[in-house]
């Protein structure tokens, strides 16, 4: 009996991972198919008064002149050992660059995703007891604002209030610990008022459903139940949604945080090629970032079993 | 709590066997009724109409300065308030043109590609997903393959790449927030269409003969219409804040030409001495967000107590 | 076993009190009354009815007792009064849940906590409510799921509620009630969706532990038969009002309102909680288009121009019957 179990989660594993993988080869190819049959890297790093010998020249010397098939199949046996060709405008291995800026887009999401979660639960849960009170329109009053104000523009002004006017913290760059909390919090306010608002949403629901009115008919206090009864109940969901945020920053906020905060990470190096005509470094940057969203989602999938059982292998 | 629900209300419509227009004047009037009730659904569209309508008539205002006007003894004057004076009530730039009158300049911008963007993802989403549900089979599985890749591979990394590619502009823009929200609405198009599908009165026309497009068109869309402008108008939000991203990051329209998101890139180097440049735009940004949010939250809600309504009176006992 | 008729009422001490009590649920259309000034009272060592069809506020009425209220409802008038204690004041229904009055609800199934064994859902509540500690917690487990007629208590307490038959896992629900000693147990539909025989065992249940535990029990349930097998008084509900309360032997004998004389001769369906009602036409219950006058004048056989003018009150008509109708005698006075 375990055993199946057993042999039925592994396949179920595998299943997703191929999926994931599969994932990952379908986006890169459309990737290959922007930045190869619909122009070149060599067109791109050109500017446009540049001769036709020039021009084909640059074409030789990036390997562009070849038939597509055969730069499709050199981009694709690149991807799978980790070659995501050279950067044109910083003349190294493109996935060299991009990996060493890994760790601080890494550490950027971290904290936000830290910042998220900490204001999250415990904000949802307070609305959740306080249904229809003040606490609660409150909390929904916060969520609004954050999911309303653009990231980069909370970044804008953390700086102004915090660094400028205060000079508790350093205004740019990534500097120790102190310089990760202004940008994890531009980045984290927006889902976290997301967040909080589902897991609300949540608790409210299993707080209507029967094993928590029994619960509350036992006489357990509102913030007892909600606690040691319905929050297990919402955890799927919340780790699910967690993982959404974890993509949005991975895709979105990152980006434009990294360039607000002078942070030195994947986001901020992908603008700084674009600037540089780089579509090598460019397209290597996207890359690493889309398999990252694909990981997260897969990792989320797998916390979701973990927590729920319930939660069907197919 | 607002944008990736694929856990819609269900559609007013989908009890709906046909009537339509009756149908239609009582939501209406229940629509109205509700938002007399509602604070928050009368400050969204009194938002969102002001937003609009400023962005419709701005170039006509009659009290504004030239927003390309430059003028640099007056340049950083600060907001009234601040030691400004009534010529610039917000101040001006770092080349002395007046904030006002370049933030109702830049809300053309803004809210024109915004709009322009969903109204295309909102077209195309919809009739995938009619097609999807609808017809079913592998070209259901191949839309929803597409659909999930889209997810994976969200819009700001789309408009990277074809920033690189092809330099920018407001089209590619409008371009790049379409095909990162195209999705939402084949999801949700299809799985109403799966819904209505089996319901008596699609049944009934096949019967009667009547071509699919046919019953697309005339049965199954106008059945989607109020779960469709509500996913619009969530969509409209997080396009918005897009949209601001996109110029914030230069790679939407180009000086002299202006937009929220590029006066923010533009004033973010004098935020020390000129805090104003930035703040303001991105104030307009967040308020206009928040007028569609608090517009998509009514209309949210007033799907939700019709499905309340509901469970208490269905309760078992109760 | 059959406990209908012998009337205690001289010497009994009345432990609940209800009066005027009516519960409102907001809806677009205005509010809907769940429960409409309701009265009733509940003496130590009684078994009262409520019976009622599906959305005539039983289910309200018996959380209202408890002081609890399903959002978005709300307590619009009226007063609960437990010993003499308004249990609609916090304090007291802090009190007095799950000590003093615990209730029983429809389908176990989702009424125990579906992430949590039997064990811990005993242990939170003799801890947190009882007020046991150490081993005492454990012995008193095992004497509750003993007393409820679960074999092996031991390994029981290691289950899920997935793991029980429909049965069991009522059983458990009333091991869970029973924890601390309440005094007033309230049943809501208990034996909704079991099968008949195990029907049977949980109603001769719950009258065995009322008799030897000497715990009064308000019985609600669509189930007229459920009524006359266990209980000594009942109430006929309909629309979130009392329309009859009489002794269960005169009801069945000679009901008053058209409502009861309705319920008597319908079949009662076992696997839900509705009632087909033979002989009266018309849809269960609108609430949407509330009568002004009585609730049953719709699809009332007898209705006359009175009945749509104001809802008649709840009159008596002889030694221990009450009843809410035009038509009676002694019903259309105040």
């Amino acid at each position: 009996m375990a055993r199946t179990k057993g042999s039925a989660l592994l396949r179920w594993l595998a299943r997703r991972i191929i999926a994931a993988a599969l994932v990952v080869f379908v986006v890169t190819s459309l990737v290959f198919v922007v930045t190869h049959v619909f122009t070149d890297p060599a067109t791109v790093s050109l500017p446009l008064e540049a001769t036709e010998e020039h021009r084909a020249q640059r074409r030789a010397a990036l390997g562009i002149d070849r038939p597509l098939s055969v730069q499709y199949w050199d981009f694709v046996s690149g991807l799978v050992v980790g070659d995501l060709g050279e950067s044109f405008w910083q003349d190294q291995p493109a996935s060299k660059l991009v990996l060493e800026r890994l760790p601080a887009t890494l550490k950027l999401v971290a904290g936000a995703t830290l910042v998220t979660v900490l204001l999250a639960a415990p904000l949802g849960m307070l609305a959740a007891w306080w249904e229809r009170r003040f606490a609660d329109h409150a909390v929904l009053g916060f969520s609004m604002v954050s999911i309303s104000a653009p990231p980069f523009w909370i970044g804008y002004l953390l700086i102004i209030v915090f660094a400028v006017q205060l000079g508790w913290v350093p205004t740019f760059g990534s500097s120790g610990f102190v310089s990760l909390i202004l940008p994890s919090f531009a980045i984290g306010l927006a889902s976290a008022g997301r967040l909080a608002q589902m897991t609300r949403r949540g608790i409210v629901e299993e707080l209507r459903k029967p094993y928590a009115v029994t619960a509350l008919s036992r006489g357990f206090s509102r913030s007892y139940t909600i606690v040691n009864h319905t929050f297990r109940n919402v955890a799927s969901g919340f780790v699910t949604m967690t993982g959404w945020e974890l993509t949005r920053m991975f895709t979105g906020y990152t980006v434009v945080i990294e360039v607000v905060f002078a942070w030195p990470g994947v986001g901020r190096l992908a603008i700084h090629a674009i600037e540089n005509r780089d579509l090598v470094l460019v397209q290597a940057a996207v890359v690493v970032l889309a398999t990252l969203v694909v990981v997260t989602n897969l990792l989320v999938d797998i916390a979701r079993r973990m927590i729920d059982p319930r939660v069907e292998l197919g | 709590m607002t944008a990736v629900d694929d856990g819609l209300p269900p559609s007013e419509g989908t009890n709906g066997a046909g009537a339509a227009s009756g149908e239609n004047a009582t939501v209406m009037s229940d629509l109205r009724s509700h938002l007399r009730k509602s604070k928050a659904g009368i400050a969204g569209i009194a938002i969102c109409s002001l937003f609009a309508l400023v962005a419709i008539i701005g170039p006509w205002l009659p009290f504004l300065p030239d927003p390309s006007k430059q003028s640099l003894p007056d340049k950083l004057t600060p907001p009234v308030g601040w030691g400004g004076a009534w010529d610039h009530p917000l101040g001006t730039d770092q080349l002395g043109r007046d904030i006002l009158a370049r933030l109702i300049d830049g809300a053309r911008i803004s809210l024109l590609v915004s709009v322009v963007a969903v109204i295309i993802a909102a077209i195309l989403g919809t009739a995938l997903g009619l097609v999807a549900g609808y017809i079913g089979g592998r070209i259901d599985t191949l839309i929803i393959s597409a659909a999930d890749v889209q997810m994976a591979f969200p819009g700001v990394l789309a408009g990277l790449i074809l920033v690189a590619a092809f330099g920018p502009s407001v089209w590619l823009v409008i371009i790049v927030i379409a095909i990162s929200s195209w999705m939402v609405f084949t999801r949700v198009g299809r799985g109403l269409v799966f819904t209505l599908k089996s319901s008596l009165f699609v049944e009934a026309s096949e019967l009667a003969g009547a071509s699919s497009r046919r019953v697309m068109w005339r049965h199954l869309l106008p059945n989607l219409v109020s779960s469709l402008i509500t996913l619009s108008v969530l969509e409209l939000a997080a396009a918005i804040l897009s949209e601001s991203a996109f110029a914030f990051l230069g790679f939407g329209v180009q000086p002299p030409r202006s937009s929220w998101g590029l006066m923010i890139q533009q004033g973010r180097n004098y935020i020390t001495d000129g805090w104003w440049i930035v703040t303001f735009a991105g104030l307009a940004i967040a308020i206009v967000v928040l007028g569609v949010n608090l517009l998509s939250l009514w209309l949210q809600s007033f799907n939700d107590i019709a499905e309340r309504e509901q469970i208490i009176l269905e309760r078992p006992g109760g | 076993m059959n406990g209908a008729g012998t009337s205690t009422d001289t010497r009994t001490e009345r432990l609940l009190e209800i009066k005027d009590l009516t519960v409102g649920f907001p809806t677009r259309d205005g509010i809907v009354r769940g429960v409409d000034s309701l009265n009733l009272n509940v003496g130590s060592h009684e078994r009262l009815g409520v019976v009622g069809e599906s959305g005539s506020g039983k289910t309200v009425m018996g959380l209202a007792i408890l002081g609890m209220v399903l959002p978005p409802g709300r307590i619009m008038g009226g007063t609960v009064l437990w010993r003499g204690e308004n249990v609609l004041d916090e304090a007291v229904a802090n009190r007095v849940r799950g000590r003093e009055i615990a209730m029983i609800f429809q389908d176990p199934m989702v009424s125990l906590n579906p992430l949590k064994t039997v064990g811990a859902q005993l242990r939170e509540l003799l801890k947190r409510r009882a007020g046991l500690d150490g081993a005492d917690i454990r012995r008193r487990s095992l004497e509750l799921l003993d007393m409820v007629g679960i074999a092996n208590p031991h390994d029981r307490l290691k289950s899920y509620a997935f793991e029980l038959s429909g049965g069991m896992r009522q059983r458990v629900m009333i091991a869970t009630a029973l924890a601390c000693e309440p005094t007033l147990l309230i049943a809501d539909e208990p034996t909704t969706g079991l099968d008949v025989t195990i029907q049977d065992q949980i109603l001769t249940l719950l009258h065995d532990l009322s008799t030897d535990l000497g715990v009064s029990v308000l019985m609600i349930t669509h189930d007229l038969g459920v009524v006359a097998q266990f209980c000594d008084r009942v109430q006929v509900m309909y629309a979130g009002r009392i329309v009859e309360r009489a002794p269960i032997t005169d009801l069945f004998a000679d009901p008053q309102h058209p409502y009861s004389s309705g319920l008597l001769q319908s079949v009662p369906r076992v696997d839900r909680a509705e009632i087909e009602l033979a002989g009266i036409p018309g849809e269960p219950l609108d609430r949407a288009n509330f009568p002004a006058g009585c609730a049953f004048e719709p699809r009332c056989a007898e209705a006359h121009d009175a009945c749509r003018q104001a809802p008649p009150p709840l009159a008596k008509i002889a030694e221990r019957r009450w009843v809410a109708c035009y038509n009676r005698p002694g019903g259309s006075q105040t």
